[in-house]
């Protein structure tokens, strides 16, 4: 009896204990700790481990060889899980937990800069404007400040493979910055030539949209970043027009999600893909088809005054959470590699594949090389070209909401709806989106 | 006279008394802290709007504004749609599958109890993927369907409005039958064999005996699973999170996905989502109460 109530007493005893101990700070954080006294530990966070989180384990290597008294976690994490992460901990003014370098996506950050204004550090003075293309940094500059760090930028280009477009009787110069009508008569032609479909569309994934927006440089917000220009946008308008032809006009594969999207390229399902330059990693895995494919501009908006052949559809970049310990450590982590280290930049050329938005100043090197399963052509020297073209537009703080409401309303257009009257619903449906403070 | 009360008490008694309230302390904190105050703080957040923690008072604007949102309503109209197709389908399924395993010449009952109840214990990610890849477009059920010659056209189970609603019943049908089941088969082995015996002698036929026997003895367990599955499909989740994430274009999206887009997917609006979740508890519980009264009845 006697121990059985002692047991009793010590496991209440030990769950009443419990609660301090899971409420409790978890000292410091995960940045502060020390391993060894003399080393100065920070982390940073990043989705994807072949292409965001190598740069970053090869950014450690390189700069803990020169500070060997600091040490960088790298933590690798999912999307979803990161931007869940700091939504809460901004929210909860929670800083424990979170990493002092952390990878956001272009479109998402105009949300904490503006929502939770101070969590993010201001890193005007490691960047210098002019050696970026302004279509990037414009992301993450608010009152003339930088926030963040480039790091991926996504070029658009069009890929297309040449033996298709071949039996079509087109030759690669039929495609080179043609029209958006132009594109769909070619598709039809491919389509009755070979059966092939021109281009695909993922369910759930607006990538053309933000594509033909940022070509003819509108987006669904204005300058100020906030008021909504959607209503008799007629970009926008334009926009879904193009959707509703490449529709009408049977030329493009559906896909319910982006594994059935690479299983489509490898099986080569699609004759074009209209995508940012990453794209060209996930095309390089069909090795078979390697010489059959080539790079040319993307399409241009007919009707659309000031619409380019070029544009960028979503990209990240690195930033430094300002109250977590160490952040000056963490900002001169970005400072020495991915802000200034242009021979690291050229580096990731070869290993991943990184279009930096950083400006050609001669040091791009890799840029030049032919790459053979491209037919020879030298792609990331196109992609850099066609960067300067990229017209620069604010992203706003809602992008992925508005998107959803967009896809909604898309469909409705694609079924015979009447545009002006879908874009009217967008705009009076993104205008309940609750508002800061 | 408390005092003396109070020193009335033996101190054995007085120590078992502490020995049970530590017991329940640390459990009761822990529920007061994780449960009760977020539940409490919802409710303050319903009538807060704003972005982040940027928050103020915005008295009922966040119930407006759901009036007005087509998607919300979107989410509520598929969540009502799985809910009325769904739930009966299941029971009924459920009852019927429970019957046939109550089966005194069934051999390897074992098996097929087990069988049965096995895709409720299945981690909804994993069988998620696996169903993903069966109903792809050119998945093995479209095969199989196309190969039988029923359809000339693979289905668009992912692509399709109406399709992916579907699929999504017959999902959370395979998972949660089963589960239903198993509180069935309980509560027929509550019943007396001597009542479906007599029924035997009076020459009921098996229908008739599910009508006028099974049903109204197993009401009670009818009812509860009624009330479960109910709760459970309006809180319908990752089911549709994992398979079609909502899509294509909202037409699949649940109640709690569209709370979750709010809150973790979208800049957070913590006080609209509060919001939305209280409405949510508030059909709940008057969808409970009117099962009560529908079962109670009689």
């Amino acid at each position: 009896m006697r121990i059985r109530k002692l047991l009793a007493l010590l496991l209440a005893a030990a769950a009443a204990l419990c609660l301090p101990a899971c409420g409790g700070s978890t000292s410091g954080s995960n940045a502060g700790k020390t391993a060894d006294e003399s080393k100065t530990e920070i982390t940073a966070w990043a989705w994807d481990d072949n292409f965001n989180v190598k740069a970053l384990r090869l950014a450690k290597e390189r700069y803990e060889a020169e500070h060997p008294d600091v040490t960088l976690t790298v933590i690798s994490q999912s999307l979803n899980d990161v931007v869940q992460k700091l939504n809460t901990a901004f929210a909860a003014e929670s800083y424990d937990g979170l990493p002092n370098i952390v990878l956001i996506e272009d479109y998402r950050v105009g949300g904490y800069l503006d929502v939770f204004p101070g969590s993010l550090r201001d890193l005007s003075s490691i960047i210098n404007a002019d050696d970026w293309m302004p279509y990037k940094l414009s992301a993450f500059t608010r009152d003339g400040k930088i926030y963040g760090v480039p790091f991926d930028s996504a070029v658009c280009g069009m890929f297309y493979r040449v033996d298709f477009l071949e039996q079509a009787g087109y030759t690669g110069e039929d495609l080179n910055n043609i029209t958006w009508s132009e594109y769909i008569e070619i598709g039809k032609k491919v389509k009755e030539a070979t059966g092939v479909s021109m281009l695909e569309q993922t369910s759930g994934d607006l990538t053309l949209m933000k594509i033909l927006m940022q070509s003819a440089g509108t987006w669904y917000v204005n300058e100020d970043n906030t008021s909504l220009n959607i209503a008799g946008n007629p970009v926008i308008k334009e926009a879904m027009q193009v959707y509703k032809d490449l529709m009408d006009a049977g030329i493009v594969m559906n896909f319910p999600g982006w594994d059935e999207k690479v299983r489509g390229i490898q099986n080569g399902d699609l004759a074009t893909i209209v995508d940012g330059c990453w794209i060209s990693a996930t095309i390089k895995t069909a090795e078979d088809q390697s010489g059959k494919w080539a790079l040319k501009p993307i399409p241009r908006m007919d009707h659309v005054e000031g619409a380019v052949n070029a544009s960028n559809v979503g990209g990240s970049s690195w930033y430094v959470v300002d109250k977590v310990a160490n952040a000056d450590v963490a900002e001169n982590f970005l400072k020495e590699t991915f802000a200034s280290d242009t021979g690291f930049l050229n580096e990731l050329v070869n290993e991943i594949g990184l279009f930096s938005s950083h400006k050609s100043d001669g040091s791009f090197t890799n840029y030049e090389a032919q790459d053979a399963f491209f037919g020879n052509q030298k792609i990331w020297e196109d992609f850099a070209a066609w960067a300067e073209l990229v017209p620069q537009v604010p992203y706003g703080i809602n992008t992925y909401n508005i998107d959803d409401i967009v896809e909604e309303e898309l469909q409705t257009v694609l079924q015979g709806g009447d545009i002006d009257a879908a874009l009217s619903a967008i705009e009076s449906r993104a205008a309940q989106i609750g508002q800061i403070g | 006279m408390r005092e003396k009360s109070k020193i009335a008490k033996g101190p054995l008694e007085k120590k078992l008394n502490r020995t049970g309230w530590m017991f329940v302390s640390g459990a009761s904190a822990l529920i007061i802290v994780f449960t009760f105050y977020p539940v409490v703080d919802a409710l303050r957040l319903a009538f807060m709007s704003g972005k982040g923690n940027q928050l103020s008072f915005a008295g009922m604007g966040n119930f407006q504004r759901m009036l007005q949102d087509e998607t919300l309503k979107k989410a509520f109209f598929n969540t009502f749609l799985y809910l009325i197709i769904q739930v009966p389908i299941m029971l009924i399924l459920g009852l019927i599958i429970a019957s046939m395993l109550q089966n005194k010449d069934l051999r390897f009952k074992g098996l097929f109890r087990t069988a049965i109840f096995l895709p409720c214990i299945t981690s909804s990610v994993a069988y998620a993927l696996v169903l993903k890849t069966i109903f792809a477009n050119e998945g093995l059920f479209n095969t199989l369907l196309t190969k039988c010659g029923l359809i000339s056209e693979p289905i668009l189970w992912l692509n399709d409005a109406f399709w992916s609603k579907m699929l999504i019943i017959i999902v959370i049908t395979w998972r949660w039958t089963g589960y239903n089941a198993m509180f069935y088969i309980a509560g027929l082995q509550n019943i007396e064999p001597s009542i479906y015996e007599a029924a035997d002698l009076d020459g009921a036929g098996s229908l008739q005996k599910m009508r006028y026997i099974t049903a109204p003895l197993l009401r009670p367990v009818i009812l509860f699973t009624s009330i479960t599955s109910t709760i459970g499909t309006l809180q319908l989740f990752d089911e549709v999170k994992n398979i079609t994430n909502g899509g294509p274009a909202n037409a699949t999206i649940t109640i709690s996905g569209y709370i979750y887009n709010v809150c973790f997917s979208y800049v957070s609006e913590f006080g609209y989502a509060s919001a939305i979740a209280l409405v949510v508890v508030i059909i709940i519980a008057i969808l409970s109460a009117l099962q009560m009264r529908v079962g109670d009845k009689e």
